[in-house]
């Protein structure tokens, strides 16, 4: 049976008019799709390994410049988001922290996720960046010698 | 298997994924390292390999991410479509696909182990 009235990823991109937690919705995914073609290629990319240390070294060596650590912190960036934006996810679909029921009235507003739920999405965002900071520190001052 | 199950998958996979990801990052830039150079050369790569506490780490964490991974992508087609042949197809593509990750994962775990 093919159900009618399917957006698809289409639905996605459908944020104006939307509140926070839409957005917060396709950066899950967006991140999440990433990430995951990322640790497809990272499996692979750990395999040469078996190739002996010559060959490692020269795939250390090929991946060890701005570009490269620039698309790394924007994987840790995502990971990150991810898996804090996650955490928060399991407590909406568990029915935490999200506010206290209330009557509609005009003009009519989403009540369903307020309370703790809509801090935690800014707490979210605002670790995120802390971390990838971390990230930034190890990639580009520690590991590439980056000075400012 | 029941969409809940999928659902249950993606929750504790997630968590493993969270636990165990935190701990490899730590072994690349603090935990037993200096920093991620270090972290990065091949005689300290192979040594974490043949330690069977970062040995099981690791093969937890692909085990975790492969199945957060695919349960994830296949959330995603599903939304693209809908149907029970694509939904059949797209469950077994994840579930081919995923194993061939896995595969290959301790295919490298195995072999580095055992050199």
């Amino acid at each position: 049976m093919v159900y009618e009235n399917s957006r698809g990823i289409r639905g996605w991109w459908e944020i104006k008019g939307k509140n926070f937690e839409k957005l917060l919705f396709i950066l899950h995914r967006l991140s999440g799709v990433v990430v995951g073609l990322y640790f497809i290629l990272h499996i692979f990319e750990t395999s040469t390994i078996l190739n002996g240390e010559e060959d490692w070294k020269s795939l250390m060596e090929f991946l060890k410049n701005p570009f490269a650590h620039t698309g790394l912190l924007i994987v840790a960036f995502l990971s990150v988001f991810h898996a804090l934006n996650g955490i928060r996810l399991i407590f909406a679909e568990q029915g935490l922290l999200i506010g206290k029921m209330r009557r509609q009235g005009y003009p009519i507003v989403s009540f369903s996720l307020t309370g703790i739920q809509r801090k935690m999405g800014w707490f979210v965002i605002l670790l995120t960046f802390i971390l990838a900071l971390y990230a930034f520190y190890h990639l580009f001052i520690v590991s590439l010698g980056v000075r400012f | 298997m029941r969409e809940s199950t999928f659902v249950l998958i993606q929750y504790l996979s997630g968590l493993f994924v969270l636990v165990f990801g935190a701990l490899h990052f730590a072994s690349l830039t603090f935990l037993g390292v200096k920093n991620l150079n270090e972290a990065l050369e091949y005689q300290n790569v192979l040594t974490r390999y043949k330690q069977i506490f970062w040995l099981s780490i690791l093969g937890i964490l692909m085990i975790a991410v492969t199945s957060h991974t695919f349960v994830g992508f296949r959330s995603i087609l599903i939304e693209i479509k809908q149907g029970k042949k694509w939904e059949l197809f797209v469950t077994l593509f994840a579930i081919i696909a995923g194993g061939i990750i896995i595969l290959s994962g301790f295919r490298t775990i195995l072999l580095a182990f055992l050199r």
